[in-house]
């Protein structure tokens, strides 16, 4: 892979022009697992074997040193296997460099020209880019522009599984439609006869027992579809925004609290409501926002069935001036997401409930809906705090 | 409760017919049936036939008109007839059903006693 580098000067050249000091670090990295002679995997070594994270840590401890700049990396023996150090000098020599890496001038630094300067690496993938990084740190450019480099990194992996997930919602919107017209007249066919099957045993047959448990269990299973369908339908679907009703929060909060109280109760759960007076009202589907909230709070409940008591959800609602939208919160006190499960719960599919519980649509359908109504939704969760949700949702005119 | 004389049940799927048939005989009924596998058809076997109190009908069916167009159709020329449509399609509003002049949607897949209720209420409106 070859890198040009002339591009990325342009911008070191505009965070040196922020002034920023002459600074020296000191890295050092032990334990490389092996000896070799290819500083291709020698960097590999060092960024993925390594945690990236650590390695952007000590990067920023070593800001907070100012030492001078000293690369050590030893073998698991303790021997050096390469030692770097430089002191204010304007480019570095790097002892295990091999011909294919070729600097054609002078890097200049303050207030002097940055010269036109090429670097060509040739290397495996991802390797260059974090040889590159290691020489910026070598030519003392500054610890903001590798921070900035590796932020920057993460953002756009970031923006990349972003752009995966939505192209995945899209394909299973689609897709839902067309499926669930396919399998509801077959399913229509097997749940109708089976009813019919019942009531032909009971008549005919004396109640049989265990044909009856048979035909249960067809008729528990063929629900169990209907709802997944019935979900993926509801995801395809694209009529959020129909029927839509200017409305106050507390209102919704109100109408949904008719439905989800029974389920509250019988779960022992303690529910707190506060809402500011003032809340400025939302132009909203107030069906679908009502499901949001009904969906948010039969989970929290469910979640919390096999903890003791107290049991407790707590909603508020108030304005955030701001950015002129009210904010709604949901939390519960019980035993959190796993860290591992946080940023999957908007997954379409993504389930912890026990088989056959949970279709794993209920929060991808659910973000959807408010990122339809321009709002967002985010989660933070703790063992110890239980799990907040917090949705925002834009002030409503309207037409 | 009021008698279902004459029934159209119109549907693609030949499997839907014979089981909304039975549904209706279950539910208690013993009207006269005839049945279709197309907008069509329905609508040339409803001109010539004559007689019917209830059409039951599914929406999205291949070739020529949907379900939608029979349905208004049919309300333009019988005020009082009764109309069910189905479907197991989530391109369609129950609002929007309705205000093309179906009396009740039914969402497929639905159970015998689900046609039973809605037939009920919509003989009792």
């Amino acid at each position: 892979m070859k890198i040009k580098l002339s591009v990325l000067l342009n911008l070191i050249a505009f965070i040196l022009s922020f002034g920023g000091g002459f600074i020296f670090y000191r890295i050092e990295l032990d334990t490389v697992q092996e000896k070799t002679d290819e500083y291709a995997s020698l960097i590999n070594h060092l960024v993925w074997s390594y945690n990236r994270e650590a390695v952007s840590s000590f990067l920023q401890g070593a800001l907070a040193n100012r030492e001078h700049l000293q690369i050590v990396i030893r073998e698991p023996s303790g021997d050096v296997f390469a030692e770097i150090i430089q002191k204010n000098r304007k480019h570095a020599i790097l002892p295990w460099w091999n011909s294919e890496l070729t600097f054609k001038d002078d890097i200049e630094y303050k207030g002097e020209h940055l010269g036109s300067f090429e670097l060509t690496i040739h290397d495996h993938e991802r390797s260059a880019q974090f040889v590159c990084l290691i020489i910026f740190i070598f030519l003392h450019i500054g610890i903001q522009f590798i921070i900035m480099y590796l932020n920057s990194k993460k953002q756009n992996l970031e923006l990349e599984k972003q752009i995966i997930q939505s192209e995945k919602m899209a394909a299973i919107g689609t897709m839902g439609a067309g499926i669930a017209h396919e399998i509801n007249n077959p399913l229509t066919i097997v749940m109708g006869h089976a009813y019919l099957l019942q009531e032909t045993v009971i008549k005919k047959y004396q109640n049989d027992p265990m044909l009856i448990n048979m035909i249960n269990k067809i008729i528990s299973s063929v629900d169990r579809i209907k709802k997944i369908v019935e979900h993926m339908k509801d995801f395809s679907r694209n009529s959020s925004l129909d029927n839509r009703v200017l409305i106050s929060v507390k209102q919704v909060i109100d109408d949904t609290l008719i439905f989800v109280m029974p389920i509250l109760k019988k779960n022992q759960v303690e529910l707190t409501v506060s809402v500011s007076e003032d809340l400025i009202k939302i132009y909203v589907n107030r069906i679908e926002i009502e499901s949001v909230f009904q969906n948010l709070l039969v989970n929290a409940s469910d979640a919390m069935i096999k903890k003791a008591l107290p049991r407790k959800i707590s909603i508020t609602a108030k304005n955030i001036i701001e950015i002129d939208s009210v904010e709604i919160t949901l939390s519960d006190n019980g035993e959190g997401i796993h860290q591992d499960n946080i940023n999957k719960i908007f997954d379409p599919f993504f389930t912890t409930k026990d088989v056959g519980k949970g279709t794993g649509l209920g929060l991808a359908i659910t973000k959807k809906i408010i990122e339809k109504h321009q709002g967002t939704i985010r989660v933070k969760s703790s063992p110890t705090e239980g799990t907040t949700f917090a949705i925002t949702l834009p002030r409503g005119a309207s037409e | 409760m009021t008698t279902l004389a004459k029934v159209l049940i119109v549907d693609d799927e030949q499997d839907i017919i014979e089981l909304v048939s039975l549904f209706i005989k279950v539910a208690g009924y013993s009207p006269e049936i005839r049945s279709a596998h197309s907008a069509d058809s329905a609508l040339a076997i409803f001109n010539q036939d004559g007689g019917f109190d209830l059409v039951i009908s599914d929406i999205r069916m291949p070739g020529g008109h949907d379900g939608l167009w029979l349905i208004e159709t049919l309300r333009k020329s019988s005020p009082d007839l009764k109309i069910i449509s189905m479907s197991g399609h989530s391109d369609y509003s129950e609002l929007d059903i309705k205000n093309r002049g179906a009396n009740y949607f039914l969402k497929k897949p639905f159970n015998p006693n689900d046609l039973k209720n809605v037939i009920e209420n919509i003989l009792n409106q």
